[in-house]
């Protein structure tokens, strides 16, 4: 059974308290592994694991007067977000160039009665794309957050996962369509592409926010 | 206990003289500002982190990341222009104490 961790229910508040301060990914991970020692500290100094957290966490202070004490994110807000979509435009970009690079393979094989199957590849290319992308989002926090109170931030971001995935796929499968019928071969379904990128790109960036919270067990003898 | 509110202005330049002293990580940091002062500047912990941050912003202090039972541990350290901002904020602190000195010396 697990029991309620006070240093893990802290560092949800505090997340929540810094979500549009700067560094805020930064403070939240410098505030667990600061509490988790001086947990450990009072531990070492036979206080009980839940006493010792209660300890550390009114030395550390309360969540708001933190937020007071550091910048809002201003103009680096808009940076954050352009930097956690960046690798996914990347990734979307080469995927791109692979569906086309299969476009052109099967329709020369095969002919142009494969859209069914081609459609099949580019939504799984779609997926392990925005799996891929979330899973290193996630690593290296990009200290945006924008989690929804009362959700739990897993909840959000895989949500926000499979809808970005769906979107993406749904303009990777439209362009490319459009693309097979077009003869003329214009530059509007390259357009199109890039416009369900970006779109995908900004959806994913802005709506997952924080890394998971994942609860801890509490040390036995709390 | 005085609160980082308090300090504002002090406690930056504090910080990197505690830092300057061997590089640290932030609880470390913490318990020397507070060792050095002898309980005096013994602030909220957590509100030391955003000027942490701050120093860092600004290229004053670096941090990398060590590995410490099984937990990623930031440790900080001065940079160049982290020294010689400390030396000239030193400077400054020593002739803003010696005129409020010569005033209180001449007020008694």
């Amino acid at each position: 059974m697990t029991t309620p961790d006070p240093i893990d229910d802290y560092l949800g508040d505090l997340r929540h308290r810094v979500r549009l301060r700067r560094n805020a990914a930064r403070l939240v991970e410098d505030a667990e592994e600061h509490l988790r020692s001086v947990q450990q500290t009072h531990i070492d100094a036979g206080l009980d694991p839940t006493s010792s957290a209660v300890e550390a966490i009114a030395r550390f202070g309360e969540p708001r007067d933190i937020a007071a004490a550091s910048p809002r994110a201003g103009g680096r807000l808009g940076l954050q977000i352009a930097r956690a979509g960046m690798p996914f435009l990347a990734v979307g970009f080469v995927g791109v160039g692979v569906a086309g690079l299969m476009a052109t393979v099967i329709a020369s094989v095969a002919g142009a009665d494969r859209i069914a199957a081609l459609a099949a590849i580019q939504l799984a290319l779609g997926f392990v794309g925005v799996s891929l992308i979330e899973a290193r989002r996630r690593r290296i926090a990009s200290g945006v957050d924008l989690s929804t109170p009362g959700i739990t931030p897993t909840v959000v971001a895989t949500t926000a996962a499979i809808l970005s995935a769906a979107l993406s796929a749904a303009w990777f499968v439209g362009a490319t369509v459009l693309l097979l019928h077009d003869q003329h071969h214009d530059s509007t379904n390259a357009w199109l592409m890039a416009l369900g990128l970006a779109a995908a790109s900004i959806w994913i960036a802005i709506a997952p926010g924080a890394r998971p919270s994942v609860r801890r067990e509490a040390p036995a003898g709390g | 206990m005085t609160s980082s509110r308090d300090l504002k202005g002090q406690l930056d330049v504090m910080l990197l003289a505690v830092i300057a002293s061997g590089e640290r990580y932030g609880y470390a940091i913490i318990r020397s500002l507070q060792q050095r002062s002898n309980g005096r500047f013994a602030m909220k912990e957590g509100t030391v982190y955003p000027a942490l941050h701050r120093l860092e912003d600004a290229g004053l202090v670096m941090s990398r990341l060590e590995p410490v039972d099984g937990r990623q541990r930031r440790v900080y350290e001065l940079t160049g222009p982290g020294r010689a901002s400390l030396v000239e904020q030193r400077a400054a602190w020593d002739d803003y104490a010696a005129s409020v000195t010569a005033v209180l010396g001449l007020s008694t």
